[in-house]
């Protein structure tokens, strides 16, 4: 399939009439963009309204220059994305952290005092009339002024960048990215830093922009500001919404159906509307409005579902070197006078219980006791006040999930953060994350792949543990709740825990799949699995665990095993209320 | 006043309510009593149009389904909701005269009347009628939220766990209340966790657990009755052996 | 600095900063209860001057047709409810007319190109954004994202590229402390701090207003009290075009007035309202003025740099309000 699209690419220049040449070549510049974009925004989950900005940069970078320098084009090319490397490490490191619409603002912001700059500079880069004359690019010593020559430059340099990103979105760093978008807390307790992930994939997609920048100014070797304009950045992240911004070829299917529409609607609209003139925004505006609420999630998932599906081979072979150290002797976890407060309220008062190796405790109470808080303070989410939280003899009261999850203290989430354009087997895999090495640079360039297959290996024998395996390849999205359960069991068996805390586990399944769920658990501590877990569910509670831990008003009032507790009328008053 | 038939409340894929019957007559207090998660919430969430949801429910003999949560309100099927959901940047008296805003749209200009009676049951909303309901205690929010659904003049009023983070002393005022709207003729729906206190106050009770009706009947009968601690303790059931 | 020059500069940026005050009251409204942050403003304020000019020049503007027809396209949308399309279709009709009326009475030209624009706001509102009530703020953004691109080829094709210059409607200066300042501008002036006065009377005293406010503050517990957060939402688009198209018919005789100017306009306005949060009226009005008087004496300084500054001082901005809002937004 990819042979017969590369073929075609290569012989395409020479069968297209002229206008369509150039129009190919706009195609691969505005691909490029778009590309980033998908990174970005798609996956990362960052949208950018600044990417032409990034062009600019370095579309003039090179063109000065050349024309003051008289620097090869080649040099302008390496100039031009230091140069928006720069800018985008500085602009990144003020954005990325930004909340929420903070950030889409401030790419707004930045985008339009750039584009002010390149207009107004008139020393530097000749206002708005700009700079004319610049040299073609030359390879080899051949001048690439033709549009069907210049067309395996673009495409060459497109076909590159898609493929290092290809390599980036299916590796660790991908994985994680995808996840910061839909849940950081759930990739950060597998050991990401959401920042710096941010950071990386900011800079990259404004790469992409840069050499699409350099490639837009040395085809029609003129350089002025209105390409790199907010309202060129907003094309661009139409083309990224209406292919679909989530997936690689939805960026390709964006970029030429608006490139190709551009022309079409240049002509089509002043005809409607009676009048000559550039009108075609008019339609992008509608074609934007129109996507968002019938198709919002672009269109090549309609394409996508059309194709027929290969079934890609089972991960076979050595997983991922087990835990070395051995542990220690003496209770697991151990929680001595834990305490927080929100505000004046007390949430959790003195608690202070312990967690044999290979018991299943329960931790339960009414609503409010300050269970899910505790559950947060041992995950690391939440620091404490007071207290201290010991796992396998060492402190780690008020370390960062990150830092706990490579000891083995692992856990799973009550509403499953689960990533539902993922694979089942890729969402697994993001367990692994805290166990392998390779840096972005290695997946980009695609040396990891030895670390991948183990971790894919790691993965499925994770997913066979909990009844998985046949729905590997399945998106998660498709799962039922029961087994999207399972697929949080399994994503922290890949993390190779000591202790697994299960907040919640229960909420929702039906009687069928609380059993299996049961089922399942009991299982993991018979292969050596320790297991602490939050839940209202006494039904599946009181069935499964070795003992109990009950709160209410966030202190602990009662602690044994489940006939004890169920008996104790401290504990029925708790539940069922005092008189009133 | 209320006939509920095949409930279904459904969150992507986990299903919070399934198969619910219930009904509640007029002048009745009918208490919705059950562990965390059984989908006492989602339940009162659906009746008020809250969230989607299938099934029959029947408000005063015409059929609720599809008619927005505003309209349900203007028509006398008022909710305190579980977190109260009051307008902490604005006064007490602005949130009980907000409550009475359906009222107010259609005309209804003398809602001082309504406000005194508001104020005579809650004394203490009285002293503080001017103080902005952020920094009031969580008894006293607990207390606005149930006024401001009494300004709405319900004819069916609907309560998620009043009772939830209050100290027992606020508790028993709270439900001292309660029995006075009772007293008063008001048709409660009232949705706890705090069984006792609930079954002391209504007439009649359905335990509910993992979305369907376990039990139900005269509260007096469900006071009595062994099987409810059950199924709060999880000793009973089917378990998951 | 000469003393004369100060003041020039000072009075010019109070003026703007009137202006955008009340572009950024405008959007801060409408994000506080819609979450819709509202970049087309910007084409809506400078539609109605364009309006009104083009009805001084004898001609009935296309504005009328596309407001009447939004109108007559929501009516169809809300077919089956009650009164309402039958209300819809006689503004239409209403609009028409009005437009008309501009034409016979040159007069009125200011007042009909305000109604003329008013039903915009809340029309898109109820055919784009109300469609989809659960969306996050940034596909909302999106979206008005998209519709600033239509409202400004709209622009485009009504009206032209050319810069329309437009009758004062209090003509001739006065001198202020020895400073000449234009009627026009006072009137602008006096007319924003009036409309900042009838706003906050409206939200702290009529239980409307009120309502308006809670449905901002908490939507569930505005629905549980029997406020309806879509209507509140048009009325809050009805209030912002109202707003805008005042504040566009009253600037414009000092500047005047092209399809182009309405996304600078708004974006400058958007700058204030970021600097109030998307959340404060004060700190709305006080951004606005900070950022006509940061514009004023920039163009002094470093002229064709005013406005890049302008948007470089929103970075720090969004730094700080990033931080200090405890929101937590699901990302889209």
């Amino acid at each position: 399939m990819i042979a017969l699209l590369l073929a075609l690419l290569l012989a395409l220049p020479w069968v297209l009439p002229p206008f369509y040449q150039t129009l190919f070549v706009f195609y691969a510049i505005a691909a490029l963009v778009v590309l980033g974009l998908h990174l970005l925004t798609g996956l990362a989950g960052l949208t950018s309204f600044g990417q032409a900005a990034f062009m600019g940069v370095a579309g003039y970078t090179s063109a000065l220059l050349a024309l003051r320098a008289g620097a090869s084009p080649w040099v302008g090319l390496l100039a031009g994305l230091a140069a928006t490397f720069l800018f985008a490490l500085v602009l990144g490191l003020l954005t990325v952290r930004l909340k929420g619409h903070y950030l889409p603002l401030a790419t707004i912001a930045w985008q339009v005092a750039l584009y002010i700059v390149m207009g107004s500079w008139v020393a530097l880069t000749g206002g708005r009339t700009g700079l004319s004359d610049l040299p073609a690019v030359a390879v080899f010593g051949l001048e690439l002024r033709d549009p069907r020559l210049y067309h395996y430059l673009a495409w060459g340099l497109l076909v590159l960048y898609a493929l290092v990103l290809y390599r980036l979105v299916h590796s660790r760093h991908g994985r994680m990215i995808r996840a910061l978008r839909g849940d950081a807390v759930a990739a950060a307790s597998f050991g990401a830093r959401p920042p710096e992930l941010k950071l990386w994939t900011f800079v990259i997609a404004a790469l992409g922009a840069g050499i699409a920048g350099w490639l837009y100014v040395h085809f029609v070797r003129f350089v002025n500001p209105s390409p790199f304009s907010l309202e060129a950045s907003i094309f661009y992240l139409i083309m990224a919404v209406v292919g679909g911004v989530g997936a690689l070829p939805g960026a390709f299917l964006g970029a030429g159906l608006l490139t190709g529409l551009e022309q079409w609607l240049k002509d089509l609209v002043p005809l409607v509307l009676g009048k000559s003139g550039n009108y075609e925004i008019i339609a992008y505006g509608l074609i934007l409005v129109g996507i968002l609420h019938l198709a919002p999630r672009g269109l090549w998932p309609w394409i996508e579902a059309r194709l027929p599906r290969r079934t890609p081979p089972l991960p076979e072979g050595e997983g991922l070197p087990p835990r070395a150290e051995p542990l220690p002797e003496g209770p697991l976890l151990v929680v001595e006078g834990l305490t927080k407060s929100f505000g004046g309220l007390l949430a959790v008062n003195g608690l202070s219980f312990e967690v044999h190796r290979g018991e299943i405790l329960g931790l339960i109470g009414p609503n409010g006791a300050g269970k899910s808080t505790t559950f947060n303070l041992l995950a690391g989410v939440l620091r404490p006040d007071a207290g201290r939280v010991v796992f396998r003899g060492r402190e780690i009261t008020g370390r960062y999930p990150f830092e706990t999850v490579r000891l083995g203290l692992v856990r799973t989430f009550q509403h499953p953060h689960l990533f539902p354009e993922m694979t089942v087997l890729e969402n697994a895999m993001l367990g692994t994350y805290p166990r392998t090495r390779a840096p972005m640079l290695s997946s980009m360039l695609g040396l990891d792949r030895v670390e991948e297959r183990r971790a894919a290996a790691e993965a499925y024998r994770a997913l066979v543990r909990v009844g998985l395996a046949e729905k590997a390849f399945l998106k998660a999205g498709a799962l039922s709740l029961g087994e999207q359960r399972k697929l949080e069991v399994a994503r922290a068996l890949a993390a190779d825990p000591v202790l697994l805390l299960l907040d919640e586990p229960a909420a929702g399944l039906r009687a069928g799949e609380k059993r299996a769920l049961a089922g399942l658990i009991r299982r993991l501590r018979e292969e050596g699995i320790t297991v602490l877990l939050v839940d209202h569910d006494m039904e599946l509670v009181m069935h499964l665990v070795d003992r109990l831990v009950v709160m209410h008003y966030g202190e602990k009032i009662a602690e044994g095993p489940p006939e004890a507790v169920q008996r104790d009328p401290v504990v029925l008053e708790a539940y069922l209320g005092g008189a009133a | 006043m209320l006939e509920v038939r095949g409930l279904e409340v459904r969150y992507h894929a986990a299903v919070a309510v399934e198969d619910l019957d219930l009904h509640v007559g007029e002048g009745e207090v009918v208490a919705l009593i059950g562990p965390n998660g059984a989908g006492k919430t989602s339940t009162l969430l659906a009746l008020l149009g809250l969230v989607a949801c299938r099934g029959e429910i029947r408000y005063r003999g015409r059929l609720l389904n599809g008619v927005e949560p505003e309209e349900r309100v203007a028509r006398g099927l008022v909710l305190v909701h579980e977190r109260r959901q009051l307008f902490g940047e604005m006064t007490v008296e602005e949130n009980l005269l907000l409550g009475a805003f359906a009222r107010y749209k259609r005309g209804e200009r003398r809602l001082k009347g309504d406000l005194e009676r508001v104020y005579a049951l809650f004394p203490r909303l009285a002293e503080r009628r001017r103080q902005l309901a952020a920094t009031m205690s969580g008894g006293e929010q607990q207390m606005l939220a149930i006024g401001r659904a009494l300004m709405a003049r319900p004819r069916l009023l609907l309560l998620d766990e009043p009772s939830l983070g209050l100290a027992p002393l606020i508790v028993r005022e709270i439900f001292g209340i309660l029995r006075r709207l009772k007293a008063e003729g008001t048709t409660i729906l009232l949705v706890e966790q705090n069984a006792r206190a609930a079954l002391e106050l209504a007439d009649r009770g359905y335990v509910l657990e993992a979305g369907r009706v376990a039990l139900q009947g005269p509260a007096a009968e469900l006071r009595e009755n062994p099987r409810v601690v059950e199924h709060y303790l999880g000793i009973q059931g089917e378990g998951s052996g | 600095m000469d003393p004369l020059i100060f003041g020039f500069l000072l009075s010019d940026g109070l003026i703007s900063g009137a202006l955008y005050a009340l572009v950024a009251l405008a959007l801060v409204l409408v994000f506080a209860v819609t979450r819709v942050i509202l970049i087309p403003m910007g084409e809506w304020v400078v539609f109605a001057p364009l309006t009104q000019a083009v009805l001084l020049e004898g001609r009935l503007p296309a504005t009328v047709w596309l407001s009447a027809l939004l109108l007559l396209v929501w009516a169809a949308l809300d077919l089956r409810r009650g009164r309402t399309p039958l209300l819809l279709a006689l503004a239409a009709a209403l609009v028409v007319a009005a437009g008309y009326l501009g034409l016979a009475v040159p007069a009125l030209a200011p007042l009909v190109a305000i109604l003329v624009v008013l039903p915009l706001g809340p029309a898109t509102f109820r055919l784009f954004f109300e469609p989809l009530p659960g969306a996050t703020v940034l596909v909302y953004l999106i979206l008005a994202v998209g519709l600033h691109f239509v409202y400004k080829g709209l622009g485009l094709a009504f009206f032209g590229p050319e810069q329309f210059g437009l009758p004062a409607l209090l003509a001739g200066e006065v001198a202020v402390l020895g400073l000449p300042v234009p009627w026009q501008g006072i009137m602008l002036v006096l007319a924003a701090g009036l409309l900042m006065a009838s706003l906050y009377l409206f939200f702290t005293r009529s239980l409307f207003g009120k309502a308006l406010r809670a449905a901002a503050v908490n939507r569930i517990g505005a629905r549980l009290s029997g406020i309806s957060v879509r209507e509140a939402g048009r009325v809050a688009f009805l209030l912002a075009t109202g707003i805008g198209a005042l504040a566009g018919v009253l600037v414009a005789p000092l500047s005047n007035a092209s399809y182009e100017m309405g996304f600078l306009l708004g974006l400058k306005g958007f700058v204030a309202a970021i600097v109030a949060g998307l959340s404060s009226y004060p700190l709305a009005v006080a951004g606005g003025v900070l950022v006509g008087l940061l514009e004023s004496f920039s163009s002094f300084f470093a002229s064709a740099y005013k406005e890049a500054i302008v948007f470089a001082l929103l970075l720090p901005v969004l730094a700080w309000r990033s931080v200090s809002s405890l929101e937590l937004e699901e990302e889209e």
